[in-house]
């Protein structure tokens, strides 16, 4: 998975695989789109959103993504609005920047130890409880 | 090239249509790429150099997408390329991604030549 996120531009862009060839395509929602594979185009690849700080609750709740996949983009989020780097935030939470970097891929089973680190490092942060 | 970190270095900057001046930094070049494979530095250059539409963003006045035609697709209907522009001011701006689109997006014309919708 891989999550991009400017918060100048308010554009995000989620997917949830790399490397398929794709096309955009509308959904019923004004601000998301999907990227759909060109060989199938029932297989959703991947989501770019606009306004995002609008969408995320949208986009936590109903693009069917995993907790995992709620956490990356949760921290993405909260890491581009705060304009800090990985290796910022990697310090923040107290583990290495791959390993951060891996959180926002989603590739990281993330430790309670870290998950509590996360809630207490960012309390005022409304989009964490839309996730867990 | 001009560098911006460890990470992040200007691969060129182009001058586009409707006066823009696009950065093409490493890192969103290489975000596009990863994401939409379909995608190359030359398509890039030709959408930003000679798009049939521009338009600035109904949802942020900073960002502009240039569109380019490209084929009529059985499956798809008529597919166009789009470069995601984030206007950084002053004439300047710099790609955030790249991708081939169903649909042109709705907002303030830039410029026209005449697209279908």
């Amino acid at each position: 998975m891989m999550v991009k996120y400017n918060h100048e531009t308010g554009l995000m862009y989620i997917h949830l695989m790399t490397g398929v060839p794709n096309i955009q395509m509308r959904t019923s929602k004004a601000d998301v789109s999907k990227f759909v594979a060109k060989a199938n185009k029932e297989q959703t690849v991947g989501y770019e959103i606009e306004d995002a700080p609008k969408n995320i609750e949208y986009v936590l709740n109903k693009l069917g993504l995993s907790r995992k996949q709620k956490l990356a983009v949760g921290l993405c989020f909260i890491r581009e609005k705060q304009k800090k780097t990985q290796k910022d935030f990697s310090t923040i939470i107290n583990v290495s920047e791959s390993t951060y970097k891996s959180i926002e891929k989603a590739e990281h089973n993330i430790s309670f130890d870290t998950l509590d680190i996360i809630y207490n490092q960012f309390p005022k942060e409304e989009i964490l409880h839309e996730i867990f | 090239m001009k560098s911006q970190g460890d990470e992040n270095s200007l691969i060129e900057t182009i001058d586009a249509a409707a006066g823009l001046e696009i950065q093409i930094w490493t890192s969103d070049f290489q975000h596009a790429l990863e994401g939409h494979p379909e995608v190359s530095l030359e398509r890039v250059r030709n959408a930003l150099r000679n798009p049939i539409k521009v338009i600035k963003s109904k949802k942020s006045n900073r960002v502009c997408l240039f569109y380019s035609l490209e084929v009529q697709d059985e499956q798809f209907g008529t597919i166009y390329f789009c470069v995601v522009v984030g206007v950084l001011g002053k004439g300047v701006g710099k790609l955030e991604t790249a991708y081939e689109t169903t649909y042109i997006k709705s907002g303030d014309v830039l410029l026209d030549k005449g697209a279908k919708k």
